[in-house]
């Protein structure tokens, strides 16, 4: 197989979420030394929730909302973090032989990316790259890529954002508080975005992927040409349906903590305590680009005046993510305003940003 | 040391080229295995790795770890079959970027008690082939390594 032959062009019909991601697992693993190069366009025809190949599900997932709804949980072998998927989002899986893609995890996101980029460009909406692996509009996230190995066949996978349901992907996931939750969703609404909302209503999925393989084959310099799966990545898909339905595959992450939850490459949002003399002190905080971005207080201690925590709310917003910075605005509060907060000093609530933004979130 | 486009090649150890994995031949007759300096080039800063437990048979080709790197995760696999007698688990708990920084050193992944060893029909090279296919390879790939972890 060379890279100057075609790319088989897999565009199948909607299919079941445990099916949307076993099927590309099986072309990766039963890619041969003379099978195709493969692009693949799938939806699930039912919502679900996939985790990364490391995340703890348990940890990550408030599971028992997700069987309650009837959302599945799924691993993938691909990284990163979980995300709640449905019919809104149209799946653009690379299945390519490793040295048919450049060599660096790099610069083939920064190849694949660019095909996303052009489709949502022909389309009007103005997205660009953002290195690594982002796709921005106006500094929204529009979408999420991801890659792995699995076998011969590099990996890279991602989605045309049609829509999304921020509300459910907050609920999916397990979080410290409901405080917290809202935060989430709130970060999710402010910092994602889709072809709804940027267009008001998302073109015909036809437009979108006949603009999309044309973007592919102007990037890739290959033609493209529809193909059907073969009897063997069938069988292998069949088999991985069943491993991916195991308890034993949903429980198989090997514990990755992740810092708060990731909304894009650079904001995420974390949740702290701090156990001062005085009482206890929560922080959500919202980082984006290694600064606080959003940052809310409460917590035990008694406080004169009373809005000490709304108004160091408003006194750290903006603050560079650096110790001394932020004890340095908590410090000139205390210097302006002199408030009486018996047992909690400045260093304390320092503690508890720290606790925030710097530890794995627990539920 | 041997370094090419910014890649470690060291003379002394045996490769699989295509698979980016060094072994190193120990006195007791186990082998130490890791990732070259091209893969964690290649792969980027490491996250989490989920090593095979020690006592694990892992057949030739199949993975002793999975990796995750902050954009990507795969397998890492061996070239030669064996039995898993210890893995780098804890040094990487305490610094999860050591085999982007010291990849032939203190941030190799698994030792293996081979089935046979040397093993036959692996295309493990080392010293000077080893050297030449490395380049040849890494020109391929237009590769130039950095350690990750800087």
């Amino acid at each position: 197989m060379t890279d100057t032959q075609a790319i088989r062009l897999l565009d199948l019909s909607p299919v079941a979420p445990l099916r949307s991601q076993s099927i590309y697992h099986a072309v990766g693993y039963a890619l041969g030394p003379d099978s195709p190069d493969t692009i693949m366009l799938v939806s699930p025809n039912a919502p679900y929730v996939s985790i990364g190949r490391h995340q703890d599900a348990a940890r990550e997932v408030d599971l028992e909302y997700c069987a309650a709804h009837g959302f599945p949980v799924i691993r993938r072998e691909v990284g990163g973090g979980a995300v709640y998927l449905d019919g809104n989002q149209l799946f653009t899986q690379w299945i390519f032989h490793a040295e048919h893609l450049p060599a660096t995890v790099e610069k083939r996101f920064a190849q694949y990316i660019e095909t996303i980029v052009r489709t949502y460009r022909a389309l009007g909406i103005a997205a660009e790259y953002r290195p690594i692996n982002d796709i921005h509009v106006n500094g929204r996230k529009i979408g999420g890529t991801g890659a792995a190995r699995m076998d011969r066949a590099e990996v890279v996978v991602g989605s045309l954002m049609f829509d999304f349901d921020t509300a459910t992907m907050a609920k999916v996931l397990r979080v410290p508080s409901e405080k917290f939750r809202d935060k989430v969703r709130q970060s999710l609404d402010d910092y994602m975005t889709t072809m709804r909302r940027e267009l008001g209503e998302p073109p015909p999925r036809a437009d979108a992927v006949a603009t999309y393989l044309a973007a592919c084959a102007e990037v890739l310099g290959r033609t493209i040409v529809p193909g059907e799966l073969r009897a063997d990545e069938l069988a292998l898909a069949e088999q991985f349906d069943a491993r991916f339905a195991t308890k034993a595959w949903l429980e198989d992450g090997g514990g990755l903590h992740r810092l708060g939850v990731k909304i894009h490459e650079g904001v995420r949002v974390g949740e702290g305590s701090h156990k001062a003399p005085g009482g206890l002190i929560r922080c959500i905080a919202t980082v984006r680009d290694d600064r606080l971005d959003d940052i809310a207080f409460s917590g035990d201690f008694t406080a004169l005046p009373a809005t000490v925590p709304s108004d160091l709310d408003v006194a750290l917003i903006g603050c560079e993510l650096s110790e001394e910075a932020i004890l340095a605005r908590i410090v000139d509060y205390y210097g302006r305003v002199a408030p009486e907060i018996p047992g909690i000093s400045p260093n304390d609530w320092l503690a508890a940003v720290l606790q925030a933004t710097t530890t794995p979130v627990t539920a | 040391m041997t370094a090419y486009r910014g890649c470690d090649i060291p003379p002394d150890l045996l490769y699989d080229v295509v698979r980016d994995v060094w072994i190193r031949p120990m006195p007791d007759g186990s082998i130490t295995l890791g990732m070259t300096d091209a893969a964690q080039t290649r792969a980027g800063k490491v996250l989490h790795i989920l090593f095979k437990k020690p006592g694990r048979h892992i057949d030739a080709g199949q993975s002793c770890a999975t990796i995750e790197s902050a954009k990507w995760a795969g397998p890492f696999p061996t070239p030669v079959g064996g039995t898993v007698i210890e893995t780098n688990e804890a040094t990487f708990a305490a610094d999860v970027l050591i085999a982007n920084r010291d990849p032939y050193g203190a941030g190799w992944i698994s030792r293996l008690q081979p089935d046979i060893w040397p093993a036959p029909d692996t295309g493990l090279v080392t010293g000077d082939e080893a050297i030449s296919r490395y380049q040849a390879r890494i020109d391929e790939l237009d590769l130039s390594c950095f350690r990750c972890a800087d």
